[in-house]
């Protein structure tokens, strides 16, 4: 979908004149986005998972995993943070010194009451319109983890982990952490 | 990081030991977590090295840990008095272990990208 908006489009220039105040700005295709700092349940799964992926992805050398604040650059006018991201080694070179120029491999939402609207809805056609491979939502509330595969265009749920299962989800698909050691 | 009503900051890292768990709430942490642990950039070096030095002083944080991206060096500070003393300086191949964290054992190299 293609939002018109009705004011100015906004772009990377404008993105990085915003204030650094705790509060996390995004551009959607030129329209500002704001939500605010997180809460202590958020920070501490987004520590936890970004942690395992990163320690799993170190050890094999497969890319780099960076936890917010990170700008992904989809295009000069969306620039997402995302809570965890991760650059498979074939797309290390988007790195720049600004955060990474287009897609990554993966991009991980931990949902909060302020956030759970736009990661359900607005984020996930963005990141499917900018071909993010794959997109987890992680649910703290529900202790749930959805792992979205693009295909063709759009999301496909190809797993939900729930209970006592261990999480091996692609882009992973041999990690092996037990979700109950996330949740706060 | 709830220092007081009056004082709130987000530094890069936190770490809460077990005997202070009971102060974090949905808001954040409200008082002293053991160590704060913040990323000298260009532009919040300053602010990072003296004035956060002293406002962390204050509610007695007693680790401040100063990660400096261009000198590749790490320094780590204890509270003595109301006063941070360095209790190490590391730079180069050294391995990161210090108060509160003495046996972490990371090699300082790993951490630069």
């Amino acid at each position: 979908m293609v939002m018109t908006p009705a004011r100015a489009v906004l772009t990377y220039q404008d993105y990085a004149a915003l204030p650094d105040d705790g509060r996390r700005y995004e551009i959607h295709e030129g329209e500002l986005s704001v939500t605010p700092a997180p809460g202590s349940k958020h920070q501490i799964v987004s520590m936890r998972l970004g942690a395992a992926l990163h320690a799993y992805a170190e050890a094999r050398s497969l890319g780099i995993v960076v936890a917010a604040p990170f700008d992904v650059i989809l295009s000069d006018r969306t620039i997402v943070q995302p809570d965890i991201v991760f650059i498979a080694t074939d797309r290390v070179g988007r790195i720049s010194e600004r955060g990474v120029e287009g897609a990554p491999t993966l991009v991980v939402e931990i949902l909060s009451p302020s956030t759970r609207e736009t990661d359900r809805d607005a984020k996930f056609r963005l990141y499917a319109s900018y071909g993010v491979p794959w997109y987890w939502i992680v649910d703290p509330d529900a202790r749930v983890v959805e792992v979205y595969r693009l295909d063709a265009g759009s999301y496909v749920l190809s797993k939900r982990i729930a209970g006592d299962e261990p999480l091996g989800a692609e882009p992973f698909p041999d990690l092996v952490l037990l979700p109950a050691a996330l949740w706060a | 990081m709830i220092l007081s009503d009056t004082t709130i900051v987000q530094p890069d890292i936190v770490f809460v030991g077990a005997d202070r768990l009971e102060r974090i709430n949905e808001r954040g942490i409200e008082g002293a977590p053991t160590l704060v642990v913040e990323i000298l950039l260009p532009r919040t070096r300053q602010i990072d090295r003296y004035i956060k030095t002293r406002l962390y002083a204050r509610p007695s944080i007693p680790y401040y840990w100063m990660v400096d991206r261009d000198a590749h060096g790490v320094e780590c500070y204890t509270l003595e008095s109301s006063n941070y003393t360095p209790s190490a300086w590391l730079t180069g191949n050294q391995t990161l272990n210090a108060a509160p964290l003495p046996d972490l054992g990371l090699p300082l190299a790993s951490l630069w990208a």
